[in-house]
């Protein structure tokens, strides 16, 4: 006798399966659906009256279909919290790129999280983040506002003499002066929020996973311990 | 390292060639490794991902599969081992017996000689 949920239950599994699978290759995913497939048969064919609860204790123990994945995927498989690379480095570099830039581009120089493009980007969006603000701010607004310019017009309006810098300079420079304050002010934000979502894709990104695929985590563990103990 | 992490981790690393050793002299099918490994305490966790395990000694040329008729249900994958996958169980099996000597040892008798 079937489990009255069966269909639903086994689905619902090979489902989230599915999805978990989505980045492997199309075919390899079919065999391994395959595979599922013909286990949760073989699985429940020993099963003379099998109950919803029964169904469900083979498909608990198949286990996460998040971990099936990163079996496949090479990585290890949802590690506990304290094997995972600690990113504490890599948030305060964020951080500190924000409060307090050239902390925070020693920090980001220091992680190996990144590649020197995306250090190159952290560093030179803006160069001095908003730190460079502070240094820069009244600069800019001595070149917005600091050039007072003084117009003297006769009665009926016509121009004496000025002070001023043509319309069209002081407008070129209004455009530039407000790029550069666009810049600084939203500049710092995209680059912590880049820096931000290369750190994420790079812990299950195509370098992590050929990385983990050729050294098994065996070979790294033992093999000092191997050779050790040949010298005993 | 903690030592659930070592423990896990060299789970991890053995379970690979545990399978190759149960396919020593004879073919298996996937569900049948599963089930064997079931049996003793702690090689498994998640058995699903035996598959993806299956899949890479595969592709590592260590096992190759073929169907084999069921005389209860669809035909079954079955793996069997390779030569590469018979020298590299006799390699582990070098390796393993020296370093559990080893450690033996030093566990025992505290390194004294």
């Amino acid at each position: 006798m079937t489990a009255p949920h069966a269909g639903e239950i086994v689905h619902g599994y090979l489902g989230r399966l599915e999805t978990a699978l989505a980045p492997v290759p199309s075919d390899r995913r079919q065999e391994l659906l395959e595979d599922v497939r013909a286990h949760i048969a073989e699985a429940r064919s020993a099963l003379a009256n099998e109950t919803d609860a029964d169904l469900l204790n083979v498909l608990d123990r198949l286990g996460d279909p998040a971990d099936m994945a990163a079996a496949e995927i090479g990585r290890a498989e949802s590690a506990p919290a304290s094997q995972r690379p600690s990113r504490n480095l890599e948030i305060a570099a964020i951080v500190l790129l924000l409060v307090l830039w050239p902390v925070g581009v020693v920090l980001l120089w220091i992680s190996d999280a990144w590649t020197t493009r995306d250090k190159l980007i952290g560093t030179l969006v803006p160069p001095g983040g908003f730190l460079a603000v502070i240094f820069l701010g009244p600069l800019l607004a001595l070149g917005a506002f600091g050039t007072t310019c003084e117009t003297m017009s006769n009665a009926s309006g016509q121009v004496l003499s000025s002070t001023c810098p043509s319309g069209g300079a002081q407008i070129g420079i209004d455009v530039v002066i407000a790029l550069l304050v666009v810049f600084y002010l939203v500049g710092p934000i995209l680059s912590a929020a880049y820096l931000a979502t290369r750190l994420r894709r790079g812990r299950r990104g195509p370098a992590s996973v050929g990385r983990n695929q050729d050294t098994h985590p065996m070979n790294e563990t033992t093999a000092p311990m191997v050779g050790g103990g040949g010298s005993l | 390292m903690a030592l659930d992490t070592l423990v896990t981790q060299m789970r991890k690393g053995a379970l690979e060639y545990c399978v190759l050793a149960l396919l020593t002299g004879e073919s298996r099918y996937g569900f049948e490794i599963v089930q064997r490994l079931r049996q003793i305490d702690g090689m498994l966790t998640s058995e699903g991902t035996m598959y993806p395990l299956l899949g890479r000694l595969r592709r590592d040329g260590l096992v190759q599969t073929l169907w084999k008729e069921s005389s209860t249900g669809p035909p079954r994958r079955y793996y069997k081992l390779t030569a590469e996958g018979q020298r590299t169980l006799r390699a582990f099996r070098d390796e393993w017996t020296t370093f559990r000597a080893a450690v033996d040892t030093i566990l025992e008798t505290g390194g004294a000689t």
